[in-house]
């Protein structure tokens, strides 16, 4: 009989089994809370990482604006720009390296505009609700049969006469490229030289200023932007992007920085639109807003 | 002698020890790593975010007007050192809160040369807890504004 004592029992390896059945669930579940921690660290890294080559890009572009009151700026605020609702234009010649045409003396200015397109044809799917950044490469020498390459257009005539695509998100233009296909929200306002917020790009309290004019009177752009990681954007078709972002209101003229993005995370937080109610939290979540002071040079007097 | 054969067959209490004792140093070794990897995580996430929250600081001072003596989104007074606590998701707060994350000091060393460039010395460390010789990790930068 001492060998059958020896030999486990049908109880002890039904004990043995639950203890081994518990322990693994325990473990399980610490594996699946640090898999969520890592996947939404990821999410979080890949949006600040795609992020900063963008903000930096456009401090560039800013600081590189080149202000000349025979310069024409197209933006929120102009005669031409008007109120923008919505995803916000911007075009302004900066001297920054473009795409220039293969022949031509190039000249080291570009005409710099961004947008988020909103083209709803099929074939513009992949730019739809992405962000867009235009630098085209100025020649010394352009001739009037290729003008948007250039030469520069001095006042009276605007950029929004000569480069039509920067007046309208719907349009496209192969000069547009992605420069941030995570944002899918751009917005911007004027920090003035008198240290207020405007929607409009001069000060109308000083006498006879009612246009840009080299943007004397403009400190910085405050430019608002939200995000979304590509994780999150795969499991979104295009027209619930653009639902999304259309629930992310206009900057209220006179608003401080932080006001805009606190309405938006209100926004998000408790979203009032059925469809936007409607989607997971993990990829609401996901949505990272920024906001940034860009810096032009001073105007020299 | 072969009832005795059949009990040897069975797996011995020192066996079974032996196997435990190395299923479990395996084991051990492997979630050994877990909180390696999440620590690392964390502080590449760290870095990523200070380097994020001193662009848009020097972005906001910059920006700055010369009229004004503070920044508009930080309110940073330029020639007065200041502590600004960071959330996860980058919002501020001047005291130390439950959601406070990063801690950025900015100081502002003296510039002898009458009329030459506004110096600024900023530093984000984290936790937002400790002191900065206690710290687990920073960030700092210098900079140079002309504010004349």
């Amino acid at each position: 009989m001492r060998h059958f004592i020896r030999a486990f029992t049908l109880v002890e390896i039904l004990i043995a089994i639950s203890l081994l059945g518990i322990l693994t669930l325990l473990l399980s579940r610490l594996f699946n809370s640090a898999a969520i921690t890592t996947s939404m660290s990821g999410k979080r890294m890949e949006s600040e990482g795609q992020i900063r080559p963008l903000l930096d890009r456009m401090a560039i572009d800013f600081a590189q604006m080149a202000k000349r009151a025979d310069l024409d700026f197209y933006g929120k605020g102009t005669a031409d720009g008007g109120a923008m609702t919505g995803n916000d234009r911007i075009a302004f010649f900066s001297m920054v390296p473009g795409d220039y045409p293969s022949t031509g003396s190039e000249s080291p200015f570009s005409v710099i505009a961004y947008k988020v397109n909103s083209s709803l044809a099929a074939a513009n799917a992949a730019v739809y609700t992405r962000f867009q950044r235009m630098a085209r490469g100025l020649v010394m020498n352009g001739d009037s049969s290729a003008i948007n390459d250039g030469p520069i257009a001095f006042a009276p005539v605007n950029i929004s006469t000569v480069w039509t695509s920067v007046t309208s998100n719907a349009t496209t233009d192969s000069k547009y490229e992605i420069a941030g296909p995570q944002v899918f929200r751009f917005e911007y306002y004027y920090l003035l030289t008198n240290g207020t917020f405007s929607t409009t790009p001069w000060d109308p309290s000083l006498a006879g200023h009612a246009s840009p004019a080299g943007m004397r009177d403009v400190a910085a752009v405050v430019a608002a932007m939200a995000t979304l990681d590509s994780r999150s954007r795969v499991l979104l078709t295009n027209p619930q992007v653009a639902t999304i972002s259309g629930t992310l209101i206009d900057y209220a003229p006179g608003s401080g920085p932080g006001w805009l993005l606190t309405q938006w995370q209100n926004a998000l937080n408790t979203p009032t639109n059925a469809s936007v109610q409607a989607l997971p939290r993990s990829i609401i979540a996901g949505i990272r807003l920024y906001e940034r002071h860009f810096y032009l040079a001073p105007t020299p007097q | 002698m072969k009832r005795r054969g059949n009990w040897r067959d069975s797996f011995s209490l020192v066996e079974l020890t032996l196997a435990l004792g190395i299923a479990a140093v395996c084991l051990i070794s492997v979630f050994g790593l877990l909180p390696v990897g999440l620590k690392s995580n964390h502080n590449a996430i760290s870095q990523s975010a200070s380097a994020s929250i001193i662009a848009a600081v020097v972005a906001d001072m910059r920006a700055t007007p010369k009229a004004a003596t503070t920044s508009t989104q930080y309110a940073v007074s330029f020639g007065t050192a200041k502590t600004i606590y960071f959330d996860n998701e980058g919002a501020i707060a001047a005291s130390f809160g439950p959601t406070s994350r990063y801690r950025l000091d900015i100081e502002f060393p003296p510039n002898p040369t009458a009329g030459a460039a506004t110096f600024a010395y900023l530093k984000v460390t984290w936790p937002a807890a400790a002191s900065h010789a206690s710290a687990t990790g920073a960030s700092e930068v210098f900079v140079a504004f002309d504010r004349n």
